[in-house]
């Protein structure tokens, strides 16, 4: 009799932990789970970024990977998207993970300035952060409040791009109709809860090292 | 009868055998490519999929998602045609399903040409669905990613990247197909 009370107890505490912690598309993190601090992580721009010295009421992170054709393909719209709040206390810092060669800091260089990066895009290269993030695909956003817990994570929008081959880029679901990171950031300006906090991010693999 | 043939008609009856017998190599060269270009990869959707992964049984069935514009997917799919070779005579059945986007025609010939590169002589299946549909379908966040099935049909092990501190490997995929084979 104690084995079963004891055996249901640990079940219903691993059930209870997995709604907990573990998000829907994420299994690291959760909506409403605290920032992961990081530190001295090396910029394209030259400087080195921590997560204490950011202040602004809206942080952005977003996984990409230079390689990836859907980053590629969602490029433009990611800088449309930093353009467009750059009046606003709001930031978006670019996150670089991969090993591989073309995703390190002189590639992410060169694929920021092509681009017209004009955030900062950071190389995790320890892959802490990225972990910590539950980021597992590229682009991946995580959008954190002003007490930095995370309330929006997933998709750019609902129909994502890919660059082809021939450099033409092709949403799959023909032009996006809900834009769930500006929705979340419009939603944190105006003091309001952010509607939609969670969509399955479509993209490229992170690779971590085991 | 006997028709004679100057010289003059002689060079033009042989130019004319050799242009015809020259198109008809080139057509059946052209149809026996298309032939191959079929024959590497079968379009289905997933309600078709649920069905015909069941012909397999009572086979163990392995079942390895990747698309072209998966770079991990393309790097890791030697693992696969190693596997196959392995345990293609104990019992294990191998099949690829392929995740390009079903509209683009430029992709999914790629896929062909790598299959046939790749000498992965197993069944390879595209996934005649919408991209983001078929993920959905699948229950999928991220790809390259192995799914198996065991003798009765019910998925066993799902390998995935979807945990960053537990990203599977070809170990894993072979210890999942040690454990079933050991069940029996």
């Amino acid at each position: 009799m104690k084995l079963i009370v004891k055996t249901l107890i640990i079940g219903l505490t691993l059930s209870l932990s997995g709604l907990v912690f573990a998000g829907k598309y994420n299994s690291i993190i959760s909506i409403g789970d605290p920032m992961p601090a990081f530190n001295d992580l090396p910029s394209i721009s030259g400087k080195n970024v921590s997560s204490a010295e950011l202040n602004e009421d809206v942080l952005v992170l977003v996984s990409l990977a230079n390689h990836c054709p859907w980053v590629k393909g969602m490029d433009e719209d990611l800088v449309n998207l930093a353009n467009s709040f750059e009046e606003e206390s709001v930031r978006i810092i670019g996150l670089s993970m991969n090993h591989r060669e073309d995703d390190r800091l002189p590639t992410m260089k060169i694929h920021a300035e092509k681009n017209g990066y004009q955030f900062e895009y950071l190389y995790d290269e320890s892959q802490e952060l990225g972990r910590m993030l539950g980021a597992t695909r590229t682009p991946e956003y995580f959008v954190f409040n002003k007490e930095r817990e995370l309330v929006y994570t997933g998709a750019l929008y609902d129909s994502p791009a890919k660059m082809n081959s021939d450099g033409t880029v092709k949403h799959i679901n023909g032009d996006p109709t809900q834009f769930y990171v500006n929705d979340a950031i419009i939603s944190l300006l105006e003091g309001k809860e952010v509607a939609i906090k969670e969509t399955r991010a479509h993209g490229c693999s992170v690779k971590y090292v085991q | 009868m006997v028709v004679r043939l100057s010289m003059f008609n002689k060079i033009r009856f042989f130019l004319a055998v050799l242009c015809f017998g020259t198109a008809f190599l080139i057509s059946s060269y052209t149809i026996a490519e298309s032939d191959v270009y079929e024959e590497r990869m079968t379009a289905i959707n997933y309600a078709e999929w649920e069905s015909q992964r069941l012909q397999y049984l009572p086979k163990i069935v392995v079942v390895d998602l990747w698309a072209m514009w998966c770079v991990s997917c393309i790097e890791r799919f030697p693992e696969m045609v190693n596997l196959h070779h392995k345990y293609k005579d104990q019992n294990v059945e191998f099949v690829s399903m392929n995740l390009d986007d079903r509209e683009d025609k430029k992709s999914l010939e790629l896929a062909n040409q790598f299959l046939k590169k790749m000498n992965a002589n197993f069944d390879h299946y595209h996934m005649d669905e919408n991209l983001l549909h078929a993920f959905e379908k699948i229950d999928l966040i991220g790809i390259p990613a192995v799914l198996i099935y065991d003798q009765k049909g019910n998925e066993q092990f799902r390998l995935t990247g979807d945990n960053p501190n537990k990203q599977f490997t070809e170990i894993d995929i072979e210890e999942a197909i040690i454990h079933l084979l050991n069940r029996t």
